[in-house]
């Protein structure tokens, strides 16, 4: 079991890293670690030497290694235990007693961690695929022609010229007219006629002193001030000499938009296109939100009627909630920069309506419309907060079936209208930023969108669900307990390596945990503070009344309660997801790729304390209870929303990345990590019931518009129906299947479009569906089974455990619970990445190599990370269209049972292999004994 | 998903020495470390004595038992230069290819000299393989068995001429290697003995 949930799990990341393009990878593991990451990447293609437990050594040539480090080496052969000496191949006849024959060759062999007791690579040269190609030492060391003297670097002698040279003093343009023609009549004798009147061209002006003339002249005077001092002429001017444009407008590769600028006026900053430091962008936030707190505990009531006030609400909530807030906007940052089109503004718009048109016909068709004016009037960035507020509310009104339906199409249109330049902003900020990123395009992607991001929530809602969960299952204390272990989770997960993909996910939770603060505080309502999360507390709160007591308890999880929690918890995403989105508002000025790196760069240091995540349980149950509040019966209401949860998933990944470098800075080394998980977990039941009714009213949506996000989606999808089939726990495993088919699909698929759309109609619907079934059954179970989904497996929680013992406060799910995260986030995450952009994908990675870096204070390391995971991913590409035929495989054997492991592992791992690994699928997997096992399993792959 | 940082284990730099539960004592200078999974990585120095080369031991700690930091260092470590990873990749892939080509040869019964002159001139054409234990290179020349110069068969012409000279220097370099590996042999056995 371990092997295979190990295979798995290896098998995950490397697909992560094929989709190198998408890089909505989350970093796992080891792949967090990118001194790690770094040399073992050094070390590849060169002769290793494995020796395992039992004094056995293997040689074999070093092929990649899994986020749980295990390696997976290729052309393996068993050394005789006496043979020290080194490679085979060293050539020296003294290696000739170990040199192995084809019958002694395995392909490849994955090696568990558990089993390895060294690895040693003789004879490496660390630097050689370090090497600059246009440095002074590559220049200079660089064999020119077979010739290996060491080539000698002349020095640039400008003779004080340059230094005295100056650019800028020298006005004169060129040569002048006379010094030329000077020259020529000095050099060639040739005189020029030039006459500086023209007199040969045009007629000289005689000026008189008639008043005809003064007055022709007047009026040429007074026409020419007309046009000269007319808005049109400067503009058309400026346009033709590059006049008002800053260097950095000129020249910078960022775009921002102008809308932005134009809402300078806005109560947070005038930004006017500058960038705005993270720092000072949460002061202001934060002083925004002190103004806006005060109408917050009305929201609930007036939302739907008024969405006015709930904007103002909304605001509020951010800055209570600030430390985290701005850290979610920094990992939205990135998804607004993907966004940055207009069109993407309109995605989150969608995003947010999708959940209510899920719900209700009408809604949707609200949903498209404020799109539209989203994208139509992106210029505020007030607007934009105003939107997210709005969103919020718009989920809200979903909880309150009628009432708020009703509400919803009419406030939608103005809310929209207003906030449309906020609201690409703040989807973008949010989860939808993912989603939305793929629908640049218009309205007509959005709803697409939000069905895929539903569908992919589904899957995701286990993550997502589970912090979610806990709030929704208020009613009975464990629930809520579960809720805030969830929420715990997802910053945990954050913190790992995961965090990047899960960071939308991890940024709902957070977005829920930051909210459960605020409310848990004073009363249910006292969300009201938080904006955004408030609005989704609200929600649930008017239905729930007592969403106060289930945070409190939320610490501990519930299995059944958690799926409900699930559903509500998707609700909850979605009003996290609001809430982020007022924090993306704050964002939006950046949009530029710039805006990514700042976010890249704050977010490293942060996610460097995985820990943190212990600090964001806490937060999580108190949050997590307040949005839950809203009880298990609106479960059904809430399942239209849940699609859209999904989508705000993927943005809660992002924000759990966040969360988690907020955590960090809290809990410098909390296992945090392990957290994430669980709540996926309990997600992940209820996910399915969630993903069902997403199915009915996702599918079609889907199938149109996105093809990028679908692609993702789509692989996703792909893996997750066989997982589905067999059990709840499937989901989980899924999502780590997700996580390998997306990374893997993307890159092989350019045309996803076609792939992705029946992928995504066919495959989300019928998975929601069957998830839905199983999930009931099997809560807890279904819990534990999630976790195994992960690499590992049932096993999965060892892995986790084993990380974030800390966790131990999300006793039950706390590893489990992670792994979900973690194959959630990963799904979640790469989908969103992929529609932004391809860009956004990477930037994503960026984010997460950052992170990497911060743990390790190297600057360098990012790079180095993700081209490591890259080199790592290599082999899965190859899986592309066979990607998901393995990743069956993989989750199928969890799936059957961990006692069957042995039977049913080793084909799947095989398979998994070969996709993770390098194309020759033949691998087999050295467990614990790693001789018997060596057989040579060339998986029918 | 502590990585290497501040109050580490073992920070990156220093030196340490650990002795595995097989008994194996390793020494060399930490390049990384991950707590989660308990895996060092140990730079040591090639255990060939090859001055641009390092041995690269990864170690489960798991199985490590006595863990001696020889030394120190808080500076922080050099940063991680980004790596070319389709460089990698195509290493990877190569290694493996000769690995399966030289297997291939030994299950044909080739002879360790045949394998040797194939690596050799591998290096130099790529385009040679095993044909049961002849290699053809450029699908233009034979070299059958005992793979000397004058066993170097195919059309007469720059590419005969050339493989021969290759075949040629390749067993003059063995020779002069043999000479060389006895006299390291004996310096490592005086090592050995001395260390002992």
């Amino acid at each position: 079991m371990h092997m295979t949930k190990k295979t798995k799990n290896t098998m995950k990341p490397p697909s992560q890293a094929q989709s190198s393009p998408v890089r909505s990878i989350v970093f796992e593991g080891v792949y967090n670690n990118a001194r790690m990451l770094h040399f073992l990447t050094a070390v590849v293609g060169s002769t290793c030497d494995v020796r395992v437990k039992n004094g056995t050594v293997y040689e074999g040539i070093f092929k990649t290694l899994s986020s749980q480090c295990e390696l997976a080496v290729d052309a393996v052969h068993k050394r005789c235990d006496g043979d020290v000496g080194g490679g085979g191949e060293g050539g020296g006849g003294e290696n000739q007693a170990s040199l192995p024959r084809t019958e002694d060759i395995t392909d490849t062999m994955i090696f568990s961690p558990t089993d390895l007791v060294t690895m040693t690579c003789q004879d490496v040269d660390l630097n050689f695929a370090v090497r600059d190609t246009f440095t002074d030492t590559a220049i200079g060391s660089s064999r020119v022609n077979g010739e290996h003297r060491e080539k000698v670097l002349q020095r640039w002698d400008g003779d004080g010229n340059g230094e005295n040279f100056e650019l800028e003093s020298d006005t004169s343009n060129g040569w002048d007219a006379n010094e030329m023609f000077r020259f020529n009549e000095e050099a060639y004798g040739i005189k020029s006629t030039y006459d500086s009147s023209l007199s040969m061209y045009t007629m000289p002006l005689e000026k008189g002193n008639s008043d005809v003339y003064r007055q022709r002249e007047a009026r040429a005077a007074r026409l020419a001030n007309e046009i000269e001092g007319s808005l049109q002429y400067r503009r058309r001017v400026s346009i033709e000499n590059d006049e008002g444009k800053s260097e950095e407008e000129k020249y910078s590769s960022v775009a921002r938009e102008r809308e932005d600028r134009a809402s300078p006026g806005f109560s947070s900053t005038s930004r006017e296109g500058k960038y705005i430091p993270l720092p000072q962008r949460a002061r202001e936030i934060g002083l925004s939100a002190g103004n806006m707190r005060g109408g917050a505990s009305g929201r609930t009531t007036a939302l739907t009627s008024s969405r006015h006030p709930p904007p103002s609400s909304s605001s509020p909530k951010p800055p209570s909630d600030r430390s985290s807030p701005q850290s979610v906007r920094t990992s939205y940052s990135p998804h607004q920069t993907q966004c940055s089109p207009p069109g993407a503004s309109s995605p989150p718009c969608t995003n947010h309506v999708l959940p209510h048109s899920l719900s209700h016909p009408q809604a949707l068709a609200d949903t498209t419309c404020s799109s539209v004016n989203g994208v139509a009037s992106r210029s505020s960035p007030k607007s934009q907060r105003l939107q997210s507020n709005r969103n919020l509310r718009t989920p809200n009104s979903q909880s309150s079936p009628a009432v708020s339906r009703a509400a919803k199409p009419e406030a939608p249109p103005q809310d929209l209208a207003l906030i449309g330049p906020g609201f690409l902003d703040v989807s973008s900020s949010t989860i939808t930023t993912a989603s939305s990123c793929k629908p640049s395009g218009p309205t007509p992607l959005f709803p697409v969108d939000v069905n895929e991001i539903l569908s992919t929530a589904a899957k995701e809602r286990t993550e997502s669900q589970p912090s979610s969960s806990p709030s929704a299952t208020p009613a009975s204390a464990d629930p809520p307990q579960q809720s805030s272990a969830p929420a715990v989770d997802s910053s945990s997960s954050s913190s790992p390596g995961p965090p990047k993909p899960s960071t939308s996910s991890a940024d709902l939770q957070q977005a829920t945990q930051v909210a459960p603060p605020t409310m848990s505080p004073a009363v249910p309502t006292p969300p009201a503070p938080a904006g955004p999360q408030a609005s989704g507390p609200e929600r649930s709160q008017p239905e729930t009344p007592q969403p106060t007591p289930t945070p409190s308890s939320s610490d501990e999880s519930c299995p059944e309660s958690s799926e409900r929690a699930e559903a509500v918890s998707v609700a909850a995403v979605q009003v996290k997801n609001s809430t982020l989105n007022p924090n993306a508002k704050e964002f939006l000025p950046i949009k530029g790729t710039a805006v990514l790196k700042p976010a890249s760069t704050p977010t490293p240091p942060r996610s460097v304390p995985p820990t943190p995540t212990v600090v964001l349980p806490p937060p999580g149950q108190p949050g997590g209870g307040g949005l839950y509040s809203s009880p298990p019966g609106h479960y059904l209401s809430y399942i239209p929303p849940i699609p859209l949860q999904g989508h705000s998933i993927q943005a809660p990944q992002m924000y759990q990345y966040t969360m988690s470098t907020v955590n960090q800075g809290k809990y410098p080394r909390a296992k945090g990590p392990m957290v994430a998980p669980r709540p996926e977990h309990h997600t992940s039941p209820a996910s399915p019931m969630i993903s069902a009714a997403a199915s009915a009213a996702g599918p079609p949506l889907v199938a149109s518009p996105y093809p990028q996000s679908y692609l993702q989606y789509g692989q996703v999808i792909q893996a997750m129906p066989p997982h589905y089939h067999g059990q709840p726990v499937y989901s989980m495993l899924q999502g780590g299947a997700r996580m390998l088919t997306s990374g893997a699909p993307p890159q092989p698929m350019g045309p996803p479009g076609p792939q992705y759309p029946s992928q995504a109609e066919g495959p989300p619907g019928p998975q929601q569906a069957l998830y839905a079934p199983q999930s009931f059954s099997h809560h807890s179970g279904s819990i534990h089974p999630q976790p195994s989904s992960t690499p590992t497996g049932n096993q999965p929680p060892p892995q986790h455990t084993a990380p974030s013992t800390g966790h131990t406060q999300s006793s039950q799910g706390g590893p489990q619970p992670q792994s979900m995260f973690h194959p959630g986030g990963l799904s979640a995450p790469t989908p969103p990445t992929l529609p932004p952009g391809h860009s956004s994908p990477q930037a994503s990675y960026t984010m997460q190599g950052y992170s990497l870096s911060a743990h390790q204070p190297l600057p360098h390391g990012f790079p180095s990370i993700s081209q490591l995971t890259q080199a790592h991913v290599t082999g899965p590409h190859h899986s592309g269209g066979h990607g998901h035929p393995p990743v069956m495989l993989h989750y199928g054997p969890p799936q059957q049972g961990s006692g069957s492991n042995p039977p049913h592992g080793p084909p799947p791992q095989q398979g998994a292999p070969q996709h993770f690994y390098i194309g020759p699928p033949q691998a087999v997997q050295v467990q614990a004994h790693p001789t018997q096992q060596l057989s040579f399993h060339p998986s029918a792959n | 998903m502590a990585g290497p940082g501040p109050g580490e284990y073992f920070s990156v730099g220093s030196h340490v020495s650990c002795l595995t539960c097989l008994g194996q004592r390793l020494q060399g200078e930490v390049v990384a470390f991950d707590y989660q999974s308990k895996m060092l990585t140990l730079k040591c120095a090639s255990s060939s004595g090859k001055p641009n080369l390092n041995d690269v031991i990864l170690i489960n700690l798991a199985y490590v038992s006595d863990v001696d930091i020889i030394n120190d260092r808080t500076e922080t470590p050099p940063p991680l230069a980004s790596l070319n990873v389709s460089k990698l990749a195509n290493r990877a892939r190569t290694e493996k290819e000769d690995k399966l080509s030289q297997a291939y040869a030994i299950s044909a019964g080739v002879s360790v000299e045949g394998q040797q002159l194939f690596q050799t001139i591998h290096k130099t054409i790529k385009d040679c393989k095993w044909q049961e234990k002849n290699i053809i290179v450029m699908d233009d020349v034979v070299i059958s068995p005992p793979y000397q110069v004058e066993n170097c068969k195919g059309k007469e012409g720059s590419a005969l001429s050339h493989v021969r000279k290759i075949v040629e220097k390749h067993f003059r370099d063995v020779e002069s290697q043999k000479s060389m590996q006895r006299s390291q042999a004996q310096q490592t056995q005086k090592d050995s003995t001395l260390s002992s």
